[in-house]
């Protein structure tokens, strides 16, 4: 017992130190800054530990520094969390989230449009679908998103695929037709590149080739970062022109910036040999399937006087 | 005398006894004091350490890796006058997976990490991004050609094997990369034929097969093999297969993209009778390899990796094939002179496969390996980084690849003239699976069985297509089903990213410290859209699919059957 006491009486001043700082350290942390805190559970989010995000977002709301913006962020983040984290995305449950939201931030254009836009996300995401009203908010959101924003191109961009998603002709091409609508809006706009190639799926999904050359080729034209869609872009307009439109002019012009722009492409040998068989007016390539018994079949099918 | 002899006994067993007890403490203080010396220097506070971790146990590696290492200490050393120490462990690749995944959620891993073996989706956990850097010239190429161009677009692929498909960051730089040859020996090949090389011929080079097994047997040396092998090197093998499917799959292709292989055009031209596994294209493709493997050693399947290596390194084989990593340890290994050279595959003038060869296959597309990271728990991260733009300067790729016999992957880096036989060679079309539909599936594992049946000779071409025909309808159903899923939830995956991107977009300037900069919100919201764009394929799928079964295709009605989820539920 004795020597249990002498023990204790030592470890009282240790103790009593790390209360002192438990007290000074403790407060600080409390007082950590909204701005801090939505920075790292933001990180987490990235990250995808949902529930270190989902804590932080927590003290964000119980903090008395926030402001009303990072209130309403952290009830962004939420409900993302509910939305998107997985495994256990759920988007039903979400929606509530979102309206609460959508309720709370009034008329603030940016901010609107934003949840509008998720909000749709969870209604195509739902089983079964609710693709009008899904796109009913998207409208919505893009009435209220400012011209300038990325997010108006960007929930323009989730619209169209909207008409992608059902094994429906007749819905794809009025997809296609609301991206003709649309397309003075992606003009020199970043998601210009992207915009095209959706068109180029919607085209390609009804088996328009004239309108999937074109998207295909505005696709290209507006820059394409990542190098293999790149290189699968310049594949598709040579071979369609090659095969379906009968352009072997143009198809020899794909072919040969497919060899120059992408030399590290497996494709760009042939690229080449193709365009120089081309440009000499050789249809059945010497490593290619023959072109000459399908131009033939072809024409054949196109008879006008219907023999 | 007796008691003498007793006594004698006595002492030397404990003399023996001592010896022992003074061996094992002595191996023991040189061990502690070994580990101690070790300690020291990497907890030098004057000293700066870089410690890498790999799985190149390869020989000749660490000591390549050492020597730039060296010459980066040194020439750091001389920049700044801060000295730097480099510390490379190679760990086992059997363990490397466990070990990575282990140090970094203690947050101890090392400075520099070798990737490709760890769990996916860690990268952006453990790792730090350099998509900034390499868009930057590499400081090291100052005074060559190389000297404005950004690092990345020094490397021969672009440095697209560095880009983390989880969040589409550049990590880390490799420094070499890879290709398949043949390693053949000189002596045996001018003992029996009088041949400094292997004829590149395809024919010619089974009959020299052939022809090795009968020279042996009557030389009595029946423990000589033409081809040392295992199932291992069966599937190295299929590097010589010609481009013989090129035409097939340019026919059935159906989006015009080049692509025909572990894709649903796998699926609609099957299931269309549009091919079948009798096809002569396939026929040859598959054949190619099936007519080599009849001289490979016996019972080969049997065998390991590096069972059949050894029997080629200790001269009791003709020929042997692996990669590039390899050829520094069969040199080192091997008493007899060593060649190395392409695989013999069909041409065009081949009498059984010549009509359906269109060339060789490309090698544009061969990959970049040993890429090292900057791990988030570096103290040194800057440092780190610097040792990586040194190690991958044109100049010192060149020395280390040269050093270790590895393929360099810097620009006008030249390899030692023995790696010559493995620089790529880009000229040339493509081939892919068109047994599959999906990675990893029960089409692929019918065709493997198969393909195991034919390689051994167990049964021939038509057996194989009969055992695939058999299970393909089961098969595909089942990997169509998966595909579908797959694609929902790859878009999901992909959702969650960009949702991250979004609340960048949007909050991002109110994060404070460590916001993403908007360009590269903006950049990587773009990135993840054009990968996005093809995830919609599914309702093109279904319309398609129901085309086939509307037009009564057999085999798509058969297909049909085994489907078990509701297509119905999967279009809404």
């Amino acid at each position: 017992m004795a020597k249990n006491d002498t023990t204790s009486r030592r470890l009282m001043p240790t103790l009593l130190l790390i209360w002192v700082l438990g007290i000074c350290v403790i407060p600080a942390r409390a007082q950590e800054d909204p701005k801090q805190l939505l920075g790292r559970a933001w990180s987490e989010y990235g990250l995808q530990a949902f529930s270190s995000a989902d804590k932080l977002f927590a003290k964000v709301l119980d903090s008395e520094r926030t402001t009303q913006e990072q209130r309403w962020q952290a009830l962004l983040g939420q409900a993302f969390i509910t939305h998107y984290q997985m495994p256990g995305r759920d988007p039903q449950a979400a929606i509530a989230q979102y309206e609460a939201l959508l309720k709370e931030v009034g008329d603030n254009g940016e901010w609107r449009g934003q949840i509008l836009g998720r909000l749709a996300d969870c209604y195509v995401e739902v089983v079964p679908s609710q693709m009008e009203k899904a796109r009913t908010h998207y409208e919505e959101a893009l009435a209220v998103l400012p011209p300038a924003s990325l997010l108006l191109r960007e929930t323009m961009l989730r619209l169209l695929s909207s008409y992608l998603q059902r094994p429906d002709r007749a819905e794809i091409a009025r997809g296609l037709q609301r991206a003709n609508e649309l397309t003075p809006s992606f003009a020199g706009s970043p998601f210009e590149s992207v915009f095209h190639g959706l068109r180029a799926e919607m085209a390609f999904f009804i088996g328009d080739y004239a309108a999937l050359d074109a998207a295909l080729d505005a696709q290209y034209r507006a820059g394409i970062s990542n190098i293999k869609v790149k290189e699968v872009v310049l594949f598709r307009l040579a071979r369609i022109n090659e095969l379906e439109l009968d352009d072997y002019a143009r198809a020899e012009k794909y072919y040969r910036l497919l060899a120059s722009e992408i030399p590290s492409s497996q494709k760009a040998y042939f690229a080449l040999l193709r365009a120089d068989e081309l440009k000499i007016g050789k249809l059945d390539s010497d490593y290619a399937p023959p072109l000459s018994e399908r131009v033939k079949n072809a024409t054949a099918k196109e008879k006008p006087d219907g023999r | 005398m007796a008691a003498e002899r007793e006594e004698s006994k006595f002492n030397w067993s404990s003399l023996s006894n001592y010896v022992a007890v003074v061996v094992l403490v002595v191996s023991f203080s040189v061990s502690l004091w070994r580990v101690y010396q070790v300690q020291q220097v990497e907890q030098s506070d004057e000293v700066a350490t870089i410690r890498v971790v790999h799985w190149q146990l390869e020989a000749g590696f660490r000591e390549a890796f050492d020597d730039i290492a060296r010459r980066f200490e040194k020439v750091y050393f001389a920049e700044t006058g801060q000295p730097v120490r480099i510390v490379q462990n190679a760990v086992s690749e059997r363990v490397y997976k466990q070990y990575v995944q282990t140090q970094g959620i203690g947050k101890t891993l090392p400075d520099l990490v070798q990737l490709g073996r760890e769990e996916a989706g860690s990268v952006p956990r453990f790792f730090i991004s350099n998509t900034e850097d390499v868009q930057q010239p590499n400081p090291y190429n100052k005074g060559t050609s190389l000297e404005d161009v950004a690092w990345m677009d020094t490397y021969l692929d672009g440095m697209d094997g560095s880009v983390d498909q989880t969040d589409l960051e550049y990590y880390g730089a490799s420094s070499s990369t890879y290709s398949i040859r043949m390693f053949y020996n000189v002596e045996l090949l001018r003992e029996a034929f009088g041949l400094d090389e292997p004829p590149i011929d395809y024919r010619e080079f089974l009959d020299i097969c052939k022809r090795f097994g009968e020279w042996a047997n009557e030389q009595g040396r029946t423990d000589l093999t033409a081809v040392a092998a295992s199932s291992y090197q069966a599937t190295v093998f299929r590097s010589m297969r010609a481009a013989t499917l090129l035409d097939l799959m340019l026919e059935n292709d159906r989006d015009f993209d080049g692509n025909f292989g572990g894709n649903d055009e796998v699926l609609f031209a099957y299931a269309g009778g549009d091919f079948d596994f009798y096809d002569e294209r396939i026929r040859a493709d598959q054949m190619t390899v099936a007519n080599l493997t009849q001289y490979f050693s016996p019972g080969f399947m049997a065998m390991d990796r590096m069972e059949a290596q050894f029997r080629f390194t200790q001269g009791k084989a003709l020929f042997c094939a692996s990669g590039s990593w390899d050829a520094m340890s069969f040199n080192s290994q091997v008493d007899f002179p060593m060649g190395i050279c392409d695989f013999p595959f069909p041409d065009r003038q081949d009498p059984e496969f010549g009509e359906y060869v269109r060339g060789r296959i490309s090698e544009a597309d061969a990959p970049a390996v040993f890429r090292l990271a900057v791990s988030k728990f570096s103290e040194h991260p800057e440092l780190a980084l610097r040792f990586l733009q040194f190690l991958t300067s044109r100049e010192n790729n060149q020395r280390f690849n040269q050093l270790s016999r590895w393929p360099p992957v810097i620009k006008g880096a030249a390899p030692h003239p023995s790696m010559l036989p493995f620089m790529r060679k880009p000229d040339g079309f493509w081939t892919n699976d068109v047994h599959r539909i999906i990675g990893a599936g029960p089409a692929l594992a019918a065709f493997n069985q198969a393909n195991w049946e034919l390689v051994e000779h167990k049964i021939d071409y038509d057996g194989f297509a009969q055992m695939l025909e058999r299970e393909m309808p089961s098969a595909m159903a089942q990997e169509f089903e998966r595909l579908l899923n797959t694609e929902w939830e790859e878009r999901l995956a992909q959702e969650m990213s960009l949702s991250h991107q979004l609340a960048g977009y949007a909050f991002g300037d109110s994060w404070g410290e460590g916001a993403p900069t908007p360009e590269r919100v903006e950049s990587k919201m773009i990135y993840l859209w054009e990968m996005r764009m093809r995830r919609y394929r599914n309702s093109y799928r279904l319309l398609e699919w129901q085309k086939l079964l509307d037009a009564g295709a057999p085999k798509a009605k058969e297909i049909q059957e085994n489907i078990k989820i509701d297509l119905k539920r999967k279009q809404s």
